[in-house]
């Protein structure tokens, strides 16, 4: 039973971590707040639904699709949220910019597939492994590859590539990333591309996970992953992912030996527990300068 | 001609832009002013229908319980500002909701009524009031503080102002905007459940300060004008409507970051009516208007 429950928080925890580091890595580089992430994490599922149910795509072609669709929302908030207030260095004005974004994707998803959940297709076998402690399904071990892999494949990504090191630079200290030569506009529309993505994937993830694509995920899930980057240490990425796991580990066990009640509160309670104790979060060196 | 109804909603509405535009008076932001309406709506209904007070006295109690429970949750968070402020509000709020969802004297999830007896004057009187007085303060030594606050808190506490009680005060005093909007609210619709303070309820006074122009007293007015009544005006778009709603307010923002009213606009209209009045050589405008605060000659 607490193998089960293990697993359980394994995968919500990364899956969490997914959606968090997205939010991270916007932040980290301009400050700002993106509102318009859960929604794009929501989305990911219906994507996921429209390519396999809908358009009756193979699966990886499908994650394709998700995949383009993450791109051109997370340039798409860029585009018309955060680039028109740039000069003014005012962060209220993207913020909610952001939050009228997240509206008018709410209201797509709900105009195309209805607002209430839709079931997705079986899309791998039902094959489960007795593995002891607990059992896991095929899609189950199929989601868990994809998020550990896609974690470590940002992780990769920011310490061992030169886009990497240029989103690092521009976090660290926009002006002096320009001068030494490092194109900030290009890794500002990269961050916000790269983070589509993986809020569209986190959402694919969740949609497989739960057997649906569920709009109302983007104000439960969604937003709890915003706690999940500060416990983790705003701008951190490698934070987010030990947040990720330790808020997933926290909800599963709430919702097991407590109640459901409190299940959506643990993450938030956590986040005040840590800005009370170490606002710096739990791998964060330093508090952000003051601005949101 | 619109419903009498969406101009009681649009006071309401004022009320809780002007929570918002309070606490960002001195440079904070707080997405969780849902958590102070939801608690001034309970208290207030508590106090009318369970203890029969007059809703005077229950408005009374709102505001009082709204500015201590935002002292109180201002102290702890005064440790933080910026991001984490604003996230450390979204989860009080958070948890606030969470509280009446399981608070069975106030019926939990199911909600708690026969609260009545907002009209469309007692609304107005109060937003005419509180907006006065916030007019009134606008150019006056606390303000002045606050803004030094807001601009750089080093400085300000090494001009030795009180900077931790200028932002309990800002903080706690916008909590009180929020529970009185919250109470009115409450004895309006005579039905309140905990659903109807969630996430966007706390993010729909900002949007009226940033619509508005987060600079002035008049713009979250302005914000919650367009806000509220812009939906109303696109009924004939039906199920479109939101959706149409939302894509305004992007372009809104996109064309004017900077909101529809800026201290500018307000000072060059003082100045304008002035000269119209004839007033302008007796009183310099420099004492009317406020001085650009000069940008500081550091970042930290």
């Amino acid at each position: 039973m607490i193998g089960q429950q293990l697993l359980n928080a394994l995968m919500l925890g990364s899956n969490y971590a997914l959606v968090a580091i997205g939010y991270t890595l916007v932040f980290g580089i301009l400050n700002m707040l993106n509102f318009a992430h859960p929604n794009v994490f929501a989305l990911g599922g219906f994507l996921l639904f429209a390519g396999v149910a809908s358009l009756a795509l193979p699966f990886p072609l499908a994650v394709l699709l998700v995949i383009v669709g993450g791109v051109v929302l997370g340039l798409a908030t860029e585009l018309f949220c955060f680039r028109p207030a740039e000069h003014l260095h005012d962060e209220l004005a993207p913020a909610i910019s952001s939050v009228a974004f997240a509206l008018v994707l709410t209201e797509v998803v709900a105009k195309v597939w209805g607002s209430e959940p839709r079931r997705l297709p079986p899309l791998v076998g039902g094959a489960s492994f007795d593995l002891g402690l607990f059992q896991v399904s095929t899609i189950q071990l199929v989601i868990l590859i994809l998020s550990f892999g896609l974690m470590l494949a940002v992780d990769w990504m920011l310490y061992r590539t030169r886009a990497g090191y240029a989103l690092r630079a521009v976090a660290e200290r926009r002006d002096v990333a320009q001068l030494l030569g490092v194109n900030v506009r290009a890794t500002v529309v990269l961050a916000f591309a790269l983070s589509g993505v993986l809020a569209a994937l986190a959402g694919t993830l969740l949609a497989m996970r739960l057997g649906l694509a569920d709009p109302n995920v983007a104000l439960s899930y969604g937003l709890r992953a915003l706690a999940v980057m500060v416990i983790g240490g705003l701008g951190n990425v490698r934070g987010a992912m030990l947040a990720g796991l330790l808020v997933g580990l926290v909800d599963v066990m709430t919702l097991a030996f407590l109640s459901q009640a409190y299940s959506g509160v643990a993450a938030w309670v956590l986040l005040l527990l840590v800005l009370l104790f170490k606002p710096s979060g739990l791998l964060g060196t330093r508090l952000q300068r003051e601005s949101i | 001609m619109l419903d009498p109804s969406v101009f009681l909603l649009m006071g309401v509405n004022i009320l809780m832009g002007w929570s918002f535009y309070v606490i960002l008076m001195s440079g904070q932001f707080s997405f969780g002013n849902a958590g102070f309406m939801a608690l001034g709506a309970y208290t207030a209904g508590v106090a009318t229908v369970k203890l029969g007070l007059p809703l005077a006295v229950g408005l009374l109690i709102a505001v009082v319980v709204g500015a201590a429970i935002g002292w109180l949750v201002g102290l702890p968070a005064l440790r933080i500002r910026g991001v984490y402020l604003a996230l450390a509000t979204i989860a009080f709020a958070f948890l606030v909701e969470n509280l009446f969802i399981n608070l069975d004297y106030t019926g939990a999830q199911v909600g708690f009524y026969g609260m009545s007896g907002t009209t469309l004057p007692l609304v107005y009187a109060l937003v005419v009031a509180l907006g006065l007085l916030l007019l009134r303060l606008q150019h006056s030594r606390l303000a002045r503080s606050l803004q030094a606050v807001r601009e750089n808190e080093v400085v300000a506490s090494t001009l030795g102002l009180n900077t931790t009680y200028l932002k309990l005060l800002s903080f706690s005093t916008g909590a009180a905007f929020a529970s009185l909007a919250g109470a009115l609210y409450a004895h309006y619709i005579y039905f309140i459940s905990p659903e109807l303070f969630g996430f966007f309820q706390s993010i729909w006074p900002a949007f009226y300060v940033a619509i508005g122009g987060p600079e002035t007293v008049i713009g979250p007015i302005l914000g919650a004008a367009v806000v509220t009544l812009l939906p109303e005006y696109f009924q004939p778009l039906k199920e479109w409507r939101l959706l149409v709603f939302g894509l305004t307010v992007m372009a809104l923002i996109a064309v004017r970051p900077q909101g529809l009213y800026t201290r500018r606009m307000q000072e060059r209209l003082v100045q304008g009516v002035l000269a119209l009045v004839g007033r302008a050589r007796r009183r310099t405008p420099e004492t009317l208007v406020s001085p650009k605060v000069a940008e500081p000659p550091f970042h930290n």
